[in-house]
């Protein structure tokens, strides 16, 4: 069945604080709530199973807030439910986000053996201070001992995430960090620029002109992050992710392609076939819909064939191997668009922006830097 | 039926904003049994919302009541809601015409202030009987004895037994009344001369046509009828006559010293023109009645679509309103920026934000308009003589002898503390004050003469900040003066941008230059490139700033798998792309356009 969704989403909306630059949806974490919400995921994916025939889920991401935080019974029961959505042989890539501050062997033990084969650290930075100013609630010791633990616990595939730029990313600061990360040896990376987003403390502290953002030394970190982890090895596979060769992140790159994926819980977002539907993001209205046997509330859009022929150019962009033209033509729009396309794209190339080889387009470095510039530009 | 003009009374109010005008109409209304109570609304006779909001009469708004007096006798009331703003001079100097009394209102609370002074200058202009009145006399803060001293000391009117009212509560309004009855002439009319009725305003109806509103002087008008415009010549066989209760209401005639609309086959509106007298055509008149005049724009502006395709909307637009609002002058011009759009000739400031106001919510537009201009005077080395009300069509400055600019003599009215401040208005926009005139112990007027295109944009927000928005200000035109005066053009990435060029006096270039840069570059987004903004005069850069380069455009991640959003949030930028006007390769967006409409002189 074509329309049947490869991917499987579930966001874990809880933390021990919240992250001075974080947009995720989280609230603090209650063991009592973290039951009634785990009991709604699975009703949730229930409701969906009513409608719709069953899934083969290739990838595997549970995302948050902070999946860790889970305590070891929950976090193994949740695992164990996940384990018998797979297939028997498991899923090609199953990936559990984890903080330092949270994660422990025991947990990490426990996500191992019910099939999680791909560990993301939240490391953000390696230097304390900055780690304060970014609100985050662990130190940078915190960050080697949850990888050599992870490491310990049989992990073969363990993601870092930096985030350039901001109070206290100096150049010396980031080299630091990069040099730090590196020596772990993960097998990705993902370098986040630091984004204010609405409603976070950061981006309070920016309006009352208290804490500055500059892009300028934002790009710099990017491009000295580029110029690192390439020299150490890893390729830069989409705008803000590296991974060692093989290693790039399955579950990542569906996303960006279009693929089919199912989300399970608050503020998460499905795309299956050409609906799509976002959870909204209160957890105690969500787990109270679903133990009356509701859905969620949702914003649901079903797309036109003509808007995800838009997605699939602008987002395929986005990925170093780039995008087939045709490809994205074949799930919608109108023939004229490959001229308007190829013409807008040619401007680009002619501005240092773009590349071409065949019908596939792809962004160059410096494309990198102006993604949305020619998303906006190629859009209807 | 012949006619007892012994009880007709026809009159208008005049008042400075806010003073109470709609109020007192309404209780008068009320008073007469013409509106019911539960028909009431507030401000019944502004009928557009814009009205409503701004607390302005922007049209006419005759109303015929009847009003049983306590003599027993019935008398046939005509109040012409004027017009209330200096732009609108003429239209309200015809409404007056039509009248034979005015009813001064005056707030208790804040005394004499500068529209009350202009509107008494018009009204004596006329030879109206003014009833002056003081309104909000209820309120805790009015202090009646000290104003009704102003009136006399400024306007020199007696206020012996003048009405003391609350238009809010009808406290006295009988008193208003009765005051209009004692003290307003009844009309004049020559027995058996030919029909003269003077146009004071007219409206469009869609099925109907232009519909005049008139006061018949001499004669009378009735269904059947065959009438000329002796101004325009226009002639028209009546359909129908009626009176305005408020509604129109038909009637078989209308008669001398009556007030009413007349409707006939007049497609039109050019041909319908304030201040035009109708006769027979059978029989005509041979004098008209005095004080026709052809009104002329003052103040011009560039009115362009946002989006190109809405040219053809934007010129029904304009038509549109221009059918309710003959004084709208609206020709085709085009702009290197802006593409095809029409320049507007207004009667004023206010009449400019009017028209500017009812394009976007009556014809929900989105337009873009160019700093507004005046016309100016340029004499020629060679002899010639060009007025011109466009940057754009300024001489070589080599070619020129001698420019003169408009200029207005302005009637401010604020508090003794604020004297300094308000001199040094004027003073920076090269104005000065000629004369001061105290009206009590805490406030006095200036008589100021400025160049109009100095209080184009700002004067009146700066003068309501400087006194906390006590000072008033109301202006009248006085002719022409010599002037030293530049074109300034705003370059963008090394090209000018036609929409953003002035004509500024010299000794303000620099300083105006500056201020368009920074503005520019407070609202022009970055680029992927570094964007100069310049100011120049003849060619010289007088003012520099620059957009500095993007470094990146790109988002970082997608928030839990959520492409949808991520999509979404591209799509707003590009509807904000959209709408910005491209010049070169800079893109600018409208914020770009008013905010230089903000940036004062």
């Amino acid at each position: 069945m074509t329309g049947a969704p490869t991917g499987l989403y579930i966001h874990v909306p809880f933390c021990d604080g919240k992250c001075r630059y974080c947009a995720f949806y989280s609230v603090r974490y209650e063991p009592v709530l973290a039951r009634r919400w785990l009991a709604a995921v699975q009703r949730e994916h229930e409701l969906f199973r009513s409608h719709h025939p069953a899934p083969v889920f290739r990838t595997v991401y549970i995302g948050g807030g902070t999946p860790t935080i889970l305590e070891s019974g929950l976090l193994q029961e949740l695992a164990e439910w996940v384990r018998s959505l797979l297939p028997s042989a498991g899923a090609d890539e199953w990936s559990v986000e984890a903080n330092p501050g949270s994660v422990d062997a025991g947990k990490l033990r426990i996500l191992r053996q019910s099939g999680v084969n791909r560990i993301s650290i939240g490391a953000q930075a390696f230097d304390d201070a900055r780690l304060n100013i970014l609100g985050r609630r662990h130190d940078a010791a915190a960050i080697s001992t949850a990888v050599t633990a992870a490491r310990a616990a049989g992990f073969d595939n363990v993601g870092l995430d930096l985030i350039a730029g901001g109070p206290g990313c100096g150049p010396k600061a980031w080299r630091h960090s990069l040099n730090q990360a590196r020596a772990l040896e993960p097998e990705h990376l993902s370098v986040y620029a630091l984004t204010v987003e609405e409603g976070t403390a950061l981006a309070r502290s920016v309006q009352r002109r208290v804490t500055r953002v500059s892009e300028a030394a934002v790009t710099a970190r990017l491009h000295e992050a580029q110029a690192v982890l390439e020299a150490a090895g890893y390729e830069r596979y989409e705008i803000s992710n590296y991974a060692s060769p093989g290693r790039a992140c399955r579950h990542n790159l569906a996303c960006w392609r279009g693929e089919r994926y199912l989300g399970l819980g608050p503020a998460a977002a499905s795309h299956v076939g050409l609906a799509r539907w976002t959870n909204a993001p209160d957890v105690r209205d969500y787990v109270e819909r679903l133990e009356a046997g509701l859905e969620p509330e949702r914003d649901r859009e079903t797309l036109a064939p003509a808007t995800k022929a838009v997605e699939r150019l602008v987002f395929g962009l986005r990925l170093a191997e780039g995008v087939d033209l045709d490809a994205a033509l074949e799930e919608g729009g109108s023939p004229e668009w490959r001229g308007l396309w190829t013409a807008a794209l040619e401007r680009f190339r002619r501005r240092g922006l773009t590349q071409q080889s065949g019908s596939r387009w792809r962004l160059t470095r410096k494309g990198m830097d102006f993604a949305d510039t020619v998303a906006v530009e190629l859009m209807p | 039926m012949a006619r007892d003009l012994k009880h007709v009374r026809n009159f208008c109010i005049i008042a400075h904003i806010d003073h109470g005008k709609s109020t007192l109409a309404d209780r008068l209304l009320q008073m007469t049994g013409t509106v019911l109570d539960r028909d009431m609304k507030e401000q019944l006779l502004d009928g557009m919302d814009l009205e409503r909001e701004r607390g302005i009469t922007i049209k006419s708004h005759p109303v015929t009541m009847y009003y049983k007096a306590p003599d027993g006798e019935t008398y046939e009331l005509n109040l012409i809601d004027t017009p209330g703003h200096v732009d609108f001079t003429y239209e309200v100097s015809r409404s007056m015409a039509a009248c034979e009394g005015a009813v001064l209102l005056i707030d208790a609370t804040q005394g004499v202030e500068a529209q009350t002074v202009a509107n008494t200058y018009l009204a004596i202009e006329n030879n109206l009987e003014i009833i002056p009145v003081l309104n909000k006399v209820d309120m805790p803060t009015a202090k009646a004895d000290e104003v009704a001293k102003q009136v006399e000391d400024i306007l020199t009117l007696s206020m012996d037994g003048a009405p003391r009212v609350s238009a809010k509560t009808g406290l006295n309004v009988q008193d208003v009344m009765n005051a209009v009855l004692a003290r307003v002439p009844p009309p004049k009319t020559v027995e058996g001369a030919p029909l003269r009725a003077l146009i004071f305003d007219s409206t469009y109806d869609a099925f109907r046509g232009v519909i005049p509103y008139v006061r018949v002087v001499d004669g009378r008008i009735k269904v059947g009828d065959k009438i000329r415009l002796m101004g325009s010549g226009l002639q028209t066989e009546v359909k129908e006559v009626g009176i305005f209760r408020p509604k129109q209401m038909p009637t078989s005639s209308l008669e001398a010293g009556q007030v009413g609309y007349v409707i006939g086959t007049i497609k039109e509106a050019e041909q319908v023109k304030t201040g035009d007298t109708i006769t027979e055509a059978n029989r005509p008149s041979t004098a008209p009645l005095p004080g026709f005049r052809e009104v002329h724009p003052m103040v011009f502006s560039g009115i362009y679509p946002v989006d190109t395709a809405e040219l053809e909307k934007l010129k029904h637009s304009l038509e549109k309103l221009k059918l309710n609002d003959s004084s709208l002058a609206f020709q085709s011009e085009s702009s290197v920026a802006l593409g095809f759009g029409f320049r507007c000739g207004f009667l004023g400031l206010l009449h400019l934000e009017i028209v500017q106001e009812r394009l976007r919510r009556e014809f929900d537009m989105d337009i873009i308009s160019t700093y507004p201009s005046v016309i100016y005077r340029v004499y020629l080395k060679n002899g010639e003589f060009l007025e011109i009300d466009n940057p754009h069509h300024m001489p070589d400055p080599t070619q020129i002898d001698r420019m003169e600019e408009p200029m207005i003599r302005a009637f401010i009215i604020c508090r003794n503390e604020n004297i300094g401040d308000i001199i040094r208005i004027c003073r920076d926009r090269r104005g000065e004050v000629v004369k001061t005139d105290s009206l009590d112990t805490t406030r006095i007027m200036m008589t100021c003469q400025l160049p109009l295109n100095e209080i184009l944009v700002d004067f009146h927000d700066a003068l309501k900040n400087v006194s906390k928005g006590y000072a008033s200000m109301d202006y009248e035109h006085s002719g022409y003066q010599e002037s030293d005066l530049v074109k300034m053009d705003i370059l963008l990435n090394g090209e000018s941008v036609d929409a953003f060029s002035a004509i500024v006096h010299r000794s303000k270039a620099v300083y105006r230059g500056r201020q368009m840069c920074e503005a520019l570059k407070e609202v022009i987004p970055s680029h992927q490139f570094a964007v100069p903004i310049q100011a120049a005069i003849n060619k010289t850069i007088v003012a520099r700033e620059t957009i500095k380069a993007m470094r990146k455009d790109v988002t970082a991640k997608c928030y839990g798998g959520d492409i949808s959003r991520k999509r979404k949030l591209l799509e707003r930028q590009k509807e904000g792309k959209k709408k910005m006007k491209q010049f070169g390769s800079v893109n600018v967006p409208q914020e770009a356009f008013i905010s230089v409409l903000k940036t004062g002189f």
